[in-house]
């Protein structure tokens, strides 16, 4: 009964012709029950075999899915097609998303199965972003084919509705990948960027030797600098309260500090951390060259 | 026959007779220095580079070494160490100014 309701809120979502409704009745009744293909072990092996393969096609910005699916094939035991394999794909990035978003908001992300905190760690290394701003960016930059927000319903608890499967199929839905052409989703940087990065901008407006447009030169130093504090009070916070802490802590501590710090107070704080650094660094040069001296006082005696 | 004036027995110094306070005193304070530095050529980076004979030599060479040199090195490390525990004050207090910026 359950699974039926989920099946009508689906529908309801994706608010189909009368037409299309008389052939999913015609498909719900030849298969009532949503048979589910992955467990949780399958989970892990896909998100795995997703950080593999990237590391094997060394970050290509070009994801070959095709390649992607012969790839994990080998590594799960039950048969699946590649509608399925993206469908998984696309629901497990939604489910990284709400986790992340539950960060963002201060919350402990709910990790209900033994599992899921492993998932979270390779979901983390596909589609995380620095500092936890998945949330912010609806996600990393790798997304499944044909991922966008409205195509995989959510249960009325706002929760992925997990146990779905198969769900497109006995919605009628038709498949996003049936002309098997799949949509490159995958870049790592904009081409702007990718541009930039060459030396060229995409208008051709004039750039200096280093790359960087001249109308950019003004008040770029400043804020290099604002940068360069940043990091310097990230660095003193980390080394000197975050130790021990998990990674999602740290980000959600250190997103409180920048947003509780004013510029004036970050700069002090910057110049402070520099100055016993440096003084950290001189006294282990003395330290040092005590060494050498006790070593070549005992060596004369 | 004429009795030799044999030694009294109180006046023969006992081989392990008690040091006086002072004796006692520098003897410490030698050994203390001289652990001091030990630890700390032990701990230096290079010291495990050196073979087994090589180490020994040095550790006997700087027990050897007169206790007013002795005294001089302990003191200037212990200042070192000194100067150390002060700056991990000043850390732990920019730690706390940075935990509550805004106090």
């Amino acid at each position: 009964m359950a699974t039926l309701k989920r099946l009508n809120f689906s529908d309801t979502c994706l608010q189909k012709s009368p037409s299309e409704e008389v052939s999913t009745k015609k498909k719900k009744l030849a298969s009532p029950v949503i048979k589910r293909i992955w467990n949780e072990d399958d989970e892990l092996s896909i998100l795995k075999g997703l950080v593999e393969y990237r590391v094997k096609t060394r970050h290509d910005p070009s994801f070959d899915w095709d390649g992607f699916f012969c790839f994990v094939q080998g590594s799960i035991h039950v048969r699946f097609s590649k509608e399925q394999l993206f469908s998984k794909v696309r629901k497990l990035r939604r489910k990284f998303v709400l986790h992340m978003e539950r960060i963002d908001r201060g919350e402990d992300p709910l990790f209900t199965r033994l599992t899921d905190s492993q998932a979270f760690g390779y979901s983390n290394m596909i589609w995380g972003l620095n500092q936890g701003e998945v949330a912010a960016n609806g996600g990393g930059t790798e997304k499944a084919p044909g991922d966008t927000q409205e195509d995989e319903p959510l249960d009325n608890a706002g929760r992925v509705n997990d146990n779905g499967d198969e769900s497109s199929k006995l919605d009628g839905k038709d498949s996003e990948f049936a002309d098997g052409g799949m949509e490159n989703v995958m870049q790592i940087e904009s081409d702007e960027n990718a541009s930039r990065e060459k030396g060229r901008v995409s208008n051709d407006e004039p750039v200096n030797e280093n790359g960087a447009e001249k109308g950019e030169l003004d008040g770029k130093e400043s804020h290099d600098d604002d940068d360069d504090e940043l990091r310097v009070v990230e660095d003193a916070f980390e080394t000197t309260i975050l130790q021990g802490l998990s990674d999602w802590q740290r980000n959600l501590q250190l997103k409180k500090l920048m947003m509780n710090l004013g510029t004036e107070k970050r700069k002090e704080l910057s110049n402070e951390w520099k100055a016993l650094c440096s003084e950290e660094v001189k006294l282990k040069i003395k330290k040092l060259r005590f060494t050498v001296k006790l070593v070549e006082a005992a060596n004369d005696g | 026959m004429q009795e030799k004036d044999q030694p009294k027995i109180e006046d023969v110094p006992c081989p392990d007779h008690e040091p006086t306070g002072v004796e006692k005193e520098q003897e410490e304070d030698g050994s203390d220095a001289f652990c001091v530095l030990q630890e700390v050529l032990e701990a230096a980076t290079v010291f495990p580079t050196f073979g087994k004979n090589q180490q020994k030599m040095l550790l006997r060479n700087l027990k050897n070494l007169p206790a007013q040199r002795k005294k001089e090195l302990t003191d200037e490390w212990k200042a070192l160490l000194d100067d150390e525990m002060k700056l991990n004050i000043k850390k732990l207090t920019f730690a706390a100014k940075l935990a509550n910026p805004n106090a």
